[in-house]
């Protein structure tokens, strides 16, 4: 397992667990990314603390720092 | 069918492009979530059209996602209907909210959006296939060329609408189908109202299970015959475009290049109206008569007009660049870049397309506030916004700036009327940006939302809808802003050519003022003792600290309605009490304080000028929307009261100093 927030870009991840926090799963789920769906870390922003990733067809931002607490399964990892 | 016709899908799938085909009307479109944030009426031959909110199931609880799923649980099934509009890319997620709508039993139809982007990306739907599966009609669609419209117009004319099947079940299951309807329709309508009703693994398990489902449904319906996921182009733009430092540099370019292209491309145009509506002026009161007429038309009439008439070309090539920006998805961009910088003053990135729809107008810019979803920030967005530079106030400064700099004033390729400009937009912005700061500070819970946006694919801009929605914008500014204008202008010009006082008494002070002061105009004591010479100087003891006399005070006073009447009025004010022809700006040039050879207008009048205006809360429309918006008149009440007093404050200090 590994947090969300820190996954190198590049990386794939898949969430099998739902996020404790409820109401960030809530939102997650909005943008389609639900517990078994296969993420791609498109970018690990340190700068903007922002963590883009594609799901499907569809690229979504995210705060860093709103997902902390959400942790992910790694698929595969860019070194 | 004689019921409502509800255009409903996920955000940012065409629901406003197809809305505009359908109903004739010029709604707002762009490539970003929650471009409609509250409903859109209009009519198809006669039949009501409904633009909902976009929303991304029914168990959304946003305030604009609210107002969908309201008006989705009100549908009556024998008469109204459900357009259901879905991004072709995006099938599966797009699909589980029409899964939750077909469990409601409404008929149903379903545009599938962007059939040449699937094309482009070598994606086949089977939409027989489909159309079977869910036994309601499917057809492919592209809202921004409009193809697919001739099989839409049946569906909508004859009804073709059909009930689908609840083809993805869930736990709410039950045997019988009137049971289940009724179970989840209020199931719904409990959360809307509770969102606390339902419990969150309930919720979850609801958008999973049918997510899950979905993938299934849909194996034998999509077929991929390209590999390529990624979009290549839009990868590599956003390395460049998202980049910490380039990213950054090229917004600001972005924000610079615009405010360049304001002034200069512009600055011919509007020239050419300044001098045509100058030549008009003085063709009426040399050659019209009686003389009142020539009065009335030639320094009210047409001054008011030209006054309205000379912005035309800045507003449009605002509008236009705002539109490129948001076609293109380069704004959701500015949103990602913005975030980090802007949580320091209590916003998010969401709030930063509020803020940047204020540039146009305040009035969309607060109603777009209905998409953030932290209650408190989405106040002091609304509350800060009023600061932003709108378009009313770009003729305001446009008529400043170039009455403190001369025609031609260059620092190397750059014009300085230009920099200026983007000086005013960055202190609107600035001060916004401490508003909100300051707000922050009274609040003790964490005021920023989560924040997660979509950041869509890089599209050329759809120029159709660009320059529909310029010209639809621009024609609001010259018919709605411009008609009261014109009718202060009219009202103005009344007040200010007619005298309580006798003529005997006018021209008694005519004659005294003449023999004591050289180079005093007739005209200029004829306004002094006028109506509006007297309304203006009821206010000049408070205004005069300022830099303000009483003719500025009658703009000022005509311009608490809204910001731009200040250009009418001052054309109007000033082509009466000057014997000088010519334009507007020639005319505020030559005027002079009175029994002196010092301008009026002079550079620190203008700054205190400029400033008063940056601040000041002159737009009764936009404390109106602010009421509606925040349910109590408490907000714009303290909104328009601090914003008066910092205007104040301000232009006083910079007069003060500047003189």
């Amino acid at each position: 397992m590994a947090k969300l927030s820190e996954v190198l870009s590049g990386s794939l991840i898949i969430l099998e667990e739902a996020p404790s926090d409820t109401s960030v799963y809530k939102v997650l789920m909005a943008y389609g990314i639900f517990r078994g769906t296969q993420v791609k870390i498109l970018r690990n922003d340190r700068w903007q603390d922002m963590i883009l990733v594609q799901v499907k067809d569809k690229r979504v931002a995210i705060r860093k720092e709103d997902v902390k607490s959400v942790e992910v399964t790694l698929l595969s990892e860019v070194q | 069918m004689a019921g409502r016709v509800l255009l409903v899908g996920n955000p940012n799938v065409g629901k406003s492009s197809l809305f505009n085909i359908l109903t004739g009307t010029r709604q707002k479109t762009g490539n970003y979530d929650g471009v409609t944030v509250e409903k859109k009426e209009g009519f198809f031959e006669g039949q009501e059209v409904i633009d909902l909110p976009g929303l991304s199931s029914l168990w959304s609880d946003g305030i604009d996602e609210k107002i969908a799923i309201e008006q989705i649980l009100l549908a009556d099934p024998s008469k109204d209907r459900i357009l259901f509009v879905a991004d072709g890319l995006k099938l599966q997620s797009n699909l589980v909210l029409f899964s939750q709508l077909a469990d409601l039993q409404i008929p149903m139809a379903m545009l599938i959006n962007f059939e040449d982007e699937l094309k482009e990306k070598g994606v086949k739907v089977d939409v027989r296939k489909l159309q079977n599966k869910i036994a309601c009609p499917v057809l492919l669609f592209n809202a921004r060329k409009g193809h697919g419209l001739d099989e839409l117009k049946p569906i909508l004319r004859e009804d073709k609408f059909a009930t689908p099947n609840a083809f993805i079940r869930t736990q709410y299951e039950v045997v019988e189908e009137d049971q289940f309807v009724n179970q989840y329709s209020s199931v719904v309508k409990d959360y809307l109202n509770n969102p606390s009703s339902a419990s969150p693994p309930e919720v979850m398990q609801d958008l999973e299970s049918r997510n899950l489902k979905l993938g299934n449904f849909l194996h034998d319906i999509i077929t991929e015959t390209s590999t390529a996921k990624e979009d290549e182009l839009t990868d590599r733009l956003d390395r460049i475009l998202l980049h910490p430092i380039w990213g950054s540099l090229i917004f600001l370019l972005v924000l610079f290049l615009v405010f360049q292209a304001l002034f200069s491309i512009s600055a011919y145009p509007m020239d050419l109206i300044d001098q045509i509506f100058g030549a008009l002026s003085t063709w009426a009161n040399d050659t019209l008569r009686p003389e009142w007429l020539a009065g009335l038309i030639g320094d009210g009439l047409i001054p008011g007009i030209g006054g309205v008439v000379i912005f035309i070309p800045q507003i449009a090539i605002l509008f236009i660049l705002l539109g490129i920006l948001e076609s293109t998805g380069y704004l959701s961009r500015i949103s990602y870049l913005s975030d980090k910088w802007l949580k320091g003053f209590g916003l998010s990135g969401t709030s930063v397309i509020p803020l940047m729809s204020g540039l146009a107008c305040a009035i969309p810019a607060i109603m777009s506030t209905k998409r953030i979803r932290s209650e408190q920030e989405r106040l002091a967005a609304i509350l800060v916004t009023p600061f932003i530079t709108c378009s009313a106030r770009l003729p305001v400064y446009t008529i400043l700036i170039a009455l403190i700099f001369p025609e031609d004033a260059y620092v190397w390729i750059f014009n300085v009327k230009g920099l200026m400009l983007l000086g005013m937009y960055l202190l609107g912005t600035f001060t916004s940006l401490i508003a909100s700061w300051v707000l922050s500070r009274f609040n003790k819970e964490s005021a920023t939302s989560i924040w997660i946006m979509e950041l869509p694919r890089y599209r050329l801009p759809h120029w159709r809808n660009v320059f529909l929605e310029t010209w639809t914008k621009t024609k609001a500014f010259v018919f709605e802003a411009g008609k009261v204008i014109l009718v202060f202008s009219m009202i103005l010009w009344v007040l200010a050519a007619h005298s309580p006082k006798s003529e005997a008494f006018i021209q008694e002070q005519i004659s005294t003022a003449q023999e004591n002061t050289t180079g005093i105009d007739e005209a200029s004591i004829r306004l002094e003792y006028s109506y509006a010479g007297y309304m203006g100087k009821v206010i000049e003891p408070v205004i005069e600290p300022l830099g303000y006399d009483w003719k500025i005070g009658i703009a000022l006073i005509s311009s608490f309605a809204a910001r731009e009447v200040f250009v009418g009025t001052i054309s109007t004010i000033y082509s009466i009490g000057s014997e000088e022809e010519g334009t507007v700006i020639e005319r505020l040039r030559s005027e002079n304080i009175p029994g002196t050879n010092e301008v009026r207008f002079n550079i620190a009048t203008c700054i205190s000028l400029l400033l008063f205006y940056a601040f000041a809360m002159q737009c009764m429309s936009t404390l109106a929307i602010v009421k509606r918006e925040t349910g109590t008149w408490k907000w714009p009440i303290i909104q328009f009261i601090a914003m008066m007093i910092l205007a104040y404050v301000a232009a006083l200090i910079a007069y003060q100093i500047a003189t």
